[in-house]
């Protein structure tokens, strides 16, 4: 909770980034000197931002979203409980900015998918999964049995729809689970799960953005299966960004829209602390306060992560990929393959929610679960993702080839993980896909992709969607060695 | 043997696991640790909320024949640098000073989840120099019923204040009239007498 320590923890996950496309950029794929110092600048805005935000969560979204869990779980009201986790899902949905950009896409692409009725749509299915993970929590299902059923209904549903579609379903599912709304969901998982007194209380603290993130996924596709006898389809035109031209002016011509769509996002959350502090949770004044502060730390430091990545990241990471592409032709691109697999790695360590999850992991496992250890796991993880993806772009060959046989063996594994660590698995897939990846991975791969010429649309859906996927795979594979080093020391328990 | 003393010891996060270490190389034949988290003495830091630090507090049961050496081992300890603080206290088990008066007290407040950040807002204006809370659960009334199959068991935060048997009183009179402690069932305080105190890295 400590301010410099948070700074130093922050710097050691953004600089390296930094150094690695400066040494990039410097040697064998220039960016040009104005992007370079963009993305200079853009890092310092993200550490500094990530330090708030970091700090805030700490002090006010963590806190007050595992008050609202355990005053939930108290009342041991069925319908309260679960009507709560309804509420909070749905709230935290609606507001969601990337939710309403994916809507003005989706209905630019399909004609036929209203923004309104999509965003209705995405709220009411993250809103239904939170009550059903809650459910699931009181009437121990196990996790499984929500997940695998889920996946394949999504799996069946995908076969009889248009690619685009499918690739709004799949991106909507990482884009709702926002850097606002995860630790809010994992706190109040946190919260539920400390009211209990059960053995397997630990276990059920996780999974709930994991559900949560399956919502929006199901929602899109039963809205394009609905609507699917007339769709008229366009072909996705992505904007190109900006061309830089760096002075002071364009930090502050960004700043207040970026804090306006902060702003947006954290309103309803805000308001549905504010219902349960009068209803149910009645907190004496020094902790509500408290909470408040951590709220605007929080929207402090988003507005400028925010800032720095789309005037640093964004145009950085897209002249980077092409200029990777088309560095060494030669050697079939497996130079951008590489340089991709490593910026991966290191882009998810910065996720602003991933820091968050990681050490609600360390604590929930009293220490036992480290968060380097996590972050490593994940970090693999994303980097074969990005190594296929950009493979792809590359070969150009369906999505479906990467996408069957990688949640195949995440549903597999899951009989054989240990709980907690199916749980979290799911949980950092819906995580990874944030911010970072959605800012400087996507434009990473835009760039590639536009350089190659290949097809920017269905290349972007494909690295969101594997970025989302395997991390599922690694952290249970974790889970399962982490197993046997336990059984190997400690007899298992 | 019998363990006739507890020493309580409070340092950063990350210095518990490490401390331990010192005291079994110095006789001492375990140690619990918990983590807590205390709050800064800035004034300035608490009004921007950045005052909390995670602690690790270490509990150490010690003989007679071992408190000197395992005592001076906490004292003595290299791990106290700059902003790594801590201090330690020692406390008579079995009742065997009761009867003399003691300079320093350790105030223990237990209740609800959520009343800590006032109780210590409280304590300071009565003249506490800094605490530290624990996260804990109660046990359970007996009519903390089963939900299907889940035992639900009241958030609890315990606060661990440290004073000079002078300024205690002032303290445990200004808590007492907080509602958390004078609403029924909703909080406990008590103090026990410590018999020795230092305060770590702090050269003298």
């Amino acid at each position: 909770m400590n301010f410099s320590e948070k700074f130093k923890e922050t710097c050691l996950t953004v600089l390296p980034i930094t150094g690695l496309v400066c040494i990039l950029a410097m040697t064998i794929a220039p960016v040009g000197k104005e992007n370079l110092i963009a993305f200079i600048v853009g890092s310092a805005l993200v550490i500094l931002g990530l330090t708030f935000f970091l700090a805030g969560v700490d002090i006010g979204i963590m806190p007050a979203g595992s008050f609202i869990g355990s005053a939930l779980t108290r009342t041991r009201n069925i319908p309260i409980i679960l009507s709560g986790g309804f509420a909070v899902g749905f709230l935290i949905t609606v507001a969601e900015p990337d939710l309403l950009v994916l809507s003005q896409q989706a209905e630019a692409v399909t004609g036929i998918i209203r923004i309104s009725s999509m965003i209705l749509a995405v709220s009411l299915g993250v809103g239904l999964c939170m009550a059903l993970a809650m459910a699931r929590t009181i009437l121990q299902i196990p996790f499984r049995w929500i997940v695998i059923p889920s996946y394949i209904l999504i799996f069946l549903l995908a076969t009889g729809i248009s690619p685009a579609v499918m690739a709004i379903a799949f991106d909507s599912g990482g884009a709702t689970t926002g850097p606002m709304a995860v630790p809010f969901i994992i706190a109040l998982g946190a919260g539920i799960s400390g009211v209990r007194g059960d053995k397997n209380a630990d276990d059920d603290s996780f999974g709930y953005t994991g559900i949560a993130s399956i919502g929006p996924i199901l929602a899109v596709l039963f809205l394009g299966f609905i609507l699917s006898g007339n769709m008229n389809m366009k072909q996705i035109s992505l904007q190109r960004p900006d061309v830089l031209v760096i002075s002071a002016s364009i930090y502050i011509h960004h700043l207040p829209g970026i804090l306006k769509t902060v702003l947006i996002s954290l309103a309803p959350l805000a308001a549905a602390i504010v219902v349960f502090q009068l209803v149910l949770l009645k907190l004496p004044p020094k902790q509500m306060q408290k909470i408040i502060i951590g709220i605007v730390y929080t929207v402090i430091g988003l507005t400028l992560f925010f800032l720095g990545a789309k005037t640093g990241f964004i145009p950085t990471g897209n002249v980077l990929g092409a200029s990777l592409a088309t560095a060494v032709p030669r050697c079939n691109y497996i130079l951008l393959i590489v340089v991709g697999c490593i910026l991966g790695a290191v882009t998810v360590c910065a996720e602003p929610a991933i820091r968050v999850l990681a050490s609600q992991v360390e604590e929930i496992s009293a220490g036992n679960i480290r968060q380097p250890v996590l972050l490593v796991a994940l970090a693999m993880g994303v980097a074969v993702s990005v190594g296929l993806s950009l493979w792809r772009v590359v070969a150009g060959f369906s999505i479906w080839y990467l996408l069957a046989p990688c949640y195949a063996i995440a549903l597999g594994l899951t009989f054989i993980t240990p709980k907690l660590f199916t749980a979290i698995a799911f949980d950092s897939g819906g995580v990874a896909s944030g911010p970072m990846a959605s800012t400087f991975l996507l434009s990473l791969t835009l760039g590639a992709s536009g350089a190659i010429g290949g097809n920017p649309a269905t290349d972007a859906f494909g690295l969101i969607a594997m970025i989302a996927v395997t991390p599922l795979i690694s952290i249970q594979i974790l889970g399962i060695l982490f197993r046997r080093k336990t059984d190997c020391f400690a007899g298992g328990n | 043997m019998e363990y006739t003393k507890k020493i309580l010891t409070i340092v950063n996060h990350g210095i518990g696991e490490k401390l331990a270490a010192v005291t079994r190389e110095a006789g001492a034949l375990g140690g619990t640790i918990l983590v807590g988290r205390g709050s800064a003495s800035s004034l300035l830091l608490r009004l921007l909320a950045l005052s909390d630090v995670e602690k690790d507090v270490l509990i150490t049961l010690v003989t007679d024949e071992q408190f000197d050496t395992v005592f001076s081992s906490i004292k003595t300890a290299p791990f106290y640098i700059g902003k790594n603080r801590g201090i330690a206290c020692v406390m008579y088990l079995g009742g065997t000073s009761m009867e003399r008066e003691t300079a320093y007290e350790l105030i223990t407040i237990i209740t609800n989840r959520g009343y800590a950040e006032d109780i210590m807002a409280t304590a300071r204006s009565a003249g506490a120099r800094g605490g530290t809370i624990l996260h804990a659960r109660g046990t359970g009334n007996p009519d903390d019923e089963k939900f299907f199959g889940i035992t639900i068991v009241p958030e609890k935060e315990q606060i661990l204040i440290l004073s000079e048997r002078a300024t205690s009183r002032a303290i445990k009179e200004a808590i007492a009239t907080l509602p958390c402690l004078t609403n029924p069932g909703s909080g406990i305080m008590y103090t026990v007498p410590v018999e020795e105190f230092v305060q770590l890295g702090k050269r003298n």
